[in-house]
């Protein structure tokens, strides 16, 4: 499956057992994204929006329905491949930026280069690149913790972008950060989809964001609007 | 034992006083408790990791006290086993029937004889004592006993001489079935003789044997077999316990036709009570015998309580030395419950900051912690306990492999004493740090606490009573420094020397000096020191130290070295970078492998301690037990040239052993190249203080003075570790003392060391105390000691004129004469009762043969022969083993590093779960992870363990020279380092296996869900 759609997905469900409930958080959501588009997924809290985005990313496994990316049916994927495809055709942002606090700036954007089996010193050229990209590049030797929230992210953004990904995952990527440095990650995040034309899908609950994306994606308990 | 369980009424008060002040608080801060308690609760697992990890030194403790209880038990059954009821002996002279005593010159020694008469003076005047159940004359000798039917002999037997109407209160002889056998139904020439003797023999009852109390031998029927009740007999290590029970009147009446004079050479004395009950009468009889053999050549020795004691002090001797080399584990154990009180704060930082922010106080935060600690001590202390009396079940089982070759039996044996000390000592240890840690954790920036960040960076604090202590330190440092040198103490020297490199660096960094820098010079500082060599410290001839400073410089230099390594710890990234890095497979894995602990310094810093001390202490025992069995294989050394060590009976000295060699059908004198005699008189012995106005009559020991012929002076090759600097050579020394009647040689345990002994001196006598140490490099030519002979009361002068070779072990006599010197000593010519030969070159194969051939020709003369090379072996055999069961019970202190590792290894997965997450998110395959802690862990235990390896190979090259061995150089016995090394890594890979596979299996989904 591809017709020009980089993600496709047919009447996927997904039920969480906590043990006393059941939570059925995906109840047969059908969704189609072109390549290059920047989509904003919507809806109030426990919609199931980041299950979605974990569905799609192959953190998470579903119980029923068909997830393609890139042409790539990812549940029938095994653990290894599908952590190899994420780290060569995906990138992800996640609202607390999720930076390895032992390593700078730079050691952190490289990782999923050197995961990718990039040489070291590849690895750190590209790396610095993209931080220039973000604006970053001064900053290239700190520890995540002597940044400012919207730096860090940026961070994580580059981090996302470095090793050139087909698609973006960003769950509330602007969630820990004021209105100000929202609309600049946001910027950047256009930015490099212009240039890059690179996919992002974007779990949000700002109409400001979505309102910047090409396209809001609603869910409401489960299913899209 | 009794000087260490002294300790457990003060360590019972303190414990009670903890206890008392605990219970107050709690009731005062009944919240603070109840939130203590159900914080035990909280996690089944966590419970019993921390209890696991709090246990340790109180499992040191307890199996460092069962050991030794296991040993003072044992020596006291053997004594008790050998003198039964006998608690007292009276007898002629001073000599000492030390059980203990080695079967060679001592053991062959005259033992003078005196009138039976009294033996009725004694009874009357003990009369009056109702705790004295009987007084009986004796004659106990050490006889040659040969069977004629199998052609078997026995050169050292007891024979024990008693009349039955004086035995009711002594020992019965009970033979296998429990059955009396009666002294008063013995007819003339007839004797009992115990099972074991009978066994060595193969001999039984109604056969002949014949006992050489003289020249002349003779044939006694065996009449029945005993199992118990020769009491007094010696003690034979490794050799047959034999003994003979005869009527005194038999013995007599052949002494009479041997034409022997006086009638008994012992009176025995029983008191009231059992076997060991009786010795607590010791001090009444004694008071009363010492007033009434004043004046008399009579001396009364309180055997029992002697052996009493000597269990006693072996027991101690051994909890102490098990007790110190653990303290390495202690060491780390304490760091161990530190490590885990502030990995569980850091678990419950944000109720903790949340409990702050509404107004808790930073006390109460210390009590809950204290409250919590206390629960895991009394639990974990009494786990350890129990442990530790495991350890010690095992360890005694090692040990009584390596006794066995002495014949000695070890029986597992624990007090209650000592397991209260040791759960006692566990509890206020643990309580003690808690409160530490406790205090520690409270100190919390609440906002961080709440909401889980790292604590801000304090920018130099400059607080009054930081800067005091800062300033303290150091000022206390300079005065241990000071005290040390001037008391030639070096344990306070280099404690003192070590805080003030410490103090001063602190001192920096309070005035603004960054921590690394400061850490940093504080470590190399330390390094510089502790592994300068000795000669550089002032004063180093005269320093006195001991085992303590084997554990000051292993804490030190691990301290030293953490600094050093996790103030530089980019360093080592960098270096871990450039040489992985270029592995593309690894290069991410490495990188969060070493980033991690490398940020975490005081977790980090913790366990690579834990690591580095122990493989230390391994590696320096290790080195040092090598080096010193690699001198030991030049047995030529040790035994200064001789092949074979004979001992034959005084009774029946050989008058000429050369001609009865040159006499002999299967020797011949062409076998040997030399053969050697020693003589021995029972002597007083004192060490002249020529600075003394008066000579102290109570430093006169008693002693036997070992005079040797021409034959050990011409031939033996031993050296000296001091000679007086009028002699160059060896030779020359020997040769002085061979010509000069008023010259002597002593053994190296005779003189003062600089080190500081662990357990006390075999003779009480030092000589030439004040004047030198046998670390100097010459002997002063005025160190004088003055013997006196028990028979003639004359006093002599002796100049000492050298030390012999410490290798030379107790093979060197104590005090050596030429054999003229000793007659003119006794007063008489002293017949030769031990030889050595030494077989012609080349023959080293044919020892084993002649040493047969030796014992054959003379069995009449009670020979018993030792082959010098074996004995020697068996020394080193059983050295090598006992040192592996101090180094294996030094690695108990390895689970410590290893539980400090797994703690760290299963709080990281928890705090770093959404990382792992976000690592599994951008590509990290599950084995990517699993591989990432492991090699994490690995990275911590290998730079302990490296760390431990370096200061172990620099302390040990440093130590050797200084050894005090000549000859002994390092060897690096390379299997047991490896082994060891493989060991900790392995058992550390173990352990922190599991928290990596559950780190790996974690949900990348529910890990981000965190968020």
């Amino acid at each position: 499956m591809n017709n020009g759609y980089i993600v496709q997905v047919k009447g996927i469900h997904k039920t969480y057992d906590t043990g006393k409930v059941k939570v059925h958080a995906l109840r047969g959501v059908d969704l189609s994204i072109e390549e290059g588009e920047m989509v904003a997924v919507m809806g109030p809290s426990g919609c199931g929006k980041t299950t979605l985005l974990n569905c799609l990313s192959g953190i998470d496994g579903i119980d029923e329905g068909e997830v393609f990316v890139k042409g790539n049916h990812i549940p029938k994927m095994s653990d290894k491949q599908r952590t190899k495809f994420r780290a060569e055709e995906m990138g992800f942002v996640f609202q607390s930026f999720n930076l390895l606090p032992v390593l700078s700036v730079v050691e952190n954007v490289e990782l999923p280069l050197l995961v990718s089996g990039t040489k070291q010193s590849k690895a750190r050229k590209q790396a610095e690149d993209i931080l220039d990209m973000v604006n970053l590049i001064d900053q290239r030797n700190k520890r995540p913790a002597e940044l400012s929230g919207g730096q860090q992210q940026r961070v994580a953004v580059a981090r996302a972008l470095v090793n050139e990904p087909a698609i973006i995952w960003g769950d509330e990527p602007t969630g820990n950060l004021d209105s100000e440095t929202s609309m600049e990650i946001m910027d950047v995040l256009r930015k490099l989809n212009r240039e890059k034309h690179q996919t992002f899908v974007l779990v949000t609950h700002s109409d400001e964001i979505g309102q910047s994306t090409d396209r809001i994606v609603r869910m409401r308990d489960g299913i899209i609007e | 034992m009794e000087s260490l369980k002294v300790a457990v009424i003060p360590l019972l008060i303190i414990f009670i006083a903890c206890a008392v002040l605990l219970a107050i608080s709690a009731i005062r801060n009944k919240v603070m408790f109840k939130m203590g308690v159900r914080n035990v609760n909280r996690r089944l697992a966590n419970t019993v990791l921390t209890c696991l990890g709090l246990m340790l030194a109180t499992m040191i403790f307890s199996a460092s006290f069962a050991t030794g209880d296991t040993l003072s038990y044992s020596v006291r059954s053997l004594a008790v086993d050998h003198l039964g009821e006998v608690d007292i002996v009276i007898m002629k002279g001073g000599a000492d029937v030390g059980l203990f005593q080695e079967q060679q010159l001592e053991s062959t020694e005259t033992i003078k004889y005196f009138d039976e008469a009294h033996t009725n003076e004694v009874r009357q005047v003990l009369k009056s004592e109702p705790v004295v159940d009987g007084v009986a004359p004796a004659i106990i000798e050490t006889v040659t006993v040969i069977a004629e039917s199998t052609s078997l002999n026995e050169p050292a037997v007891t024979l024990l001489a008693f009349d039955h109407q004086y035995m009711e209160p002594f020992d019965p002889l009970l033979n296998d079935r429990g059955e009396k056998l009666s002294l008063q139904s013995l007819k003339s020439r007839e004797v009992y003789v115990n099972t074991e003797l009978a066994e060595a023999l193969d001999v039984t009852v109604n056969d002949e044997i014949t006992i050489y109390l003289g020249t002349k031998g003779t044939p006694l029927k065996v009449a029945g077999l005993y199992k118990t009740g020769g009491n007094p007999s010696g003690v034979n290590f490794g050799g047959t316990n034999g003994s003979i029970v005869a009527p005194l009147s038999t013995i007599q009446s052949l002494r009479t036709e041997m034409g022997r004079t006086g009638d008994i050479n012992y009176i025995l004395i029983t008191n009231e009570g059992g076997d060991i009950d009786g010795a607590k009468h010791t001090d009444v009889v004694m008071s009363v015998l010492e007033s009434s053999l004043e004046g008399t050549d009579l001396n009364a020795e309180p055997i029992k309580q002697n052996a009493l004691d000597e269990s006693e002090e072996s027991g101690a001797m051994f909890s102490t030395m098990f007790l110190v080399f653990g303290s390495f584990s202690i060491i780390a154990g304490v760091l161990l419950i530190f490590l885990i009180l502030v990995m569980l704060a850091a678990e419950r930082k944000q109720e903790l900051g949340i409990a702050r922010a509404v107004g808790t106080q930073r006390g109460h935060i210390v009590r809950l912690f204290t409250f919590e600690g206390s629960l895991y001590a009394l639990i974990a202390s009494a786990i350890g306990s129990g442990l530790g009396l495991v350890i010690s079940w095992l360890m005694v089982q090692v040990m009584d492999a390596a006794f066995e070759e002495l014949g000695f039996e070890l029986f597992y044996h624990f007090t209650p004493a000592g397991l209260i000390i040791s759960y006692t000592l566990g509890v206020v240890l643990t309580l003690v740090v808690v409160f530490f840690s406790a205090r520690r954790v409270s100190k919390m920036n609440i906002i961080c606490a709440i909401k889980d960040i790292p604590e801000p960076q304090k920018m130099g604090g400059r607080s009054i009573k930081g800067l005091l202590v800062a300033i303290l330190f150091p000022i206390l440092g300079l005065l241990l420094l000071v005290i040390g040198i001037s008391s030639k103490q070096y344990a306070a020297y280099a404690m003192g020397a070590s805080l003030l490199i410490i103090g001063l660096c602190m001192l920096a960094r309070r005035f603004g000096l960054p921590d690394r820098p400061a850490y940093t010079l504080a470590g190399v500082g330390l390094l510089a020191f502790w592994l300068l060599p000795f000669d550089y410290h002032p004063y180093s001839e005269e320093m006195s130290s001991g085992i303590e400073m084997f554990i000051l410089s292993g804490s030190m230099l691990v301290a030293g070295g953490v600094w050093v390594v996790m103030y530089n710890s980019d360093l080592l990234l960098s270096a871990m970078m450039s040489l992985f890095g270029r592995m593309r497979l690894l290069a991410p894995m490495v990188k969060t492998a070493v980033s991690y602990p490398m940020a975490s310094r005081f977790r980090t810093g913790m366990a690579m301690a834990m690591f580095a001390l122990i493989i230390f202490t391994l590696i320096v025992m290790s080195i040092l037990n090598a080096s010193f069995d690699k001198v030991l294989d030049d047995t030529d050394r040790v035994s200064g040239g001789f092949h074979i060590r004979a001992d034959t009976s005084y009774m029946n000295p050989i008058s000429d052993i050369e001609a009865a060699i040159d006499g002999s059908d299967i020797l011949s004198l062409d076998d040997f190249q030399a053969i050697a005699g020693f003589s021995g008189a029972q002597i007083k012995i004192r060490d002249v203080d020529e600075d003394a106005e008066e000579p102290d009559e109570e430093k006169w020991e008693d002693l036997i003075l070992v005079g040797v012929d021409a034959g050990y002076t011409e031939s033996v090759n031993y050296n000296f570790e001091l000679m007086t600097g009028e002699f160059t050579s060896s030779d020359q020394v020997w040769k002085a003392m061979t010509e000069n009647p008023s010259l002597a040689i002593v053994s190296s345990t005779a003189v003062p060391s600089t080190e500081n002994e662990m357990g006390e001196r075999e003779i009480d006598l030092i000589i030439g105390e004040g004047q030198f140490y046998i670390q100097d490099d010459i002997l002063p030519d005025d160190v004088y000691v003055e013997v006196q002979d028990h028979s003639t009361g004359e006093i002599h002068r002796l100049r000492v004129i050298g030390v012999v070779d410490v290798m030379a072990f107790n093979y060197a006599p104590f005090i050596t004469t030429s054999q003229e010197t000793l007659n003119t000593i006794a007063g008489e010519p002293q017949p030769a009762t031990s030889y050595r030969f030494k077989v012609k070159p080349g023959s080293a194969d044919e020892v084993p043969e002649i040493a047969k051939n030796l014992e054959k020709t003379f069995a009449e003369n009670g020979m018993n022969i030792e082959i010098m090379a074996e004995e020697i072996k068996t020394f080193g055999k059983m050295n090598e083993m006992f040192m592996n069961l101090l180094m294996a019970f030094m690695g108990l202190g390895l689970v410590v590093g290893i539980a400090a590792l797994g703690v760290i290894a299963a709080r990281s997965v928890v705090e770093r779960r959404q990382q792992i997450g976000m690592l599994r998110a951008i590509g990290f395959r599950q084995g990517m992870i699993q591989i990432s802690f492991l090699m994490e862990s690995s990275f911590i235990s290998l730079l302990g363990i490296a760390l431990g390896l370096a200061l172990g190979f620099a302390l040990a090259y440093q130590l050797i020279p200084e050894w005090g061995i000549e000859g002994m150089t390092t060897v690096i016995p390379v299997g047991q380092v490896v082994l060891i090394v493989s060991m900790a890594y392995i058992a550390s890979l173990l352990t922190t296996y599991l928290p990596a596979y559950q780190a790996a299996r974690i949900y990348p989904a529910e890990a981000l869900r965190y968020e």
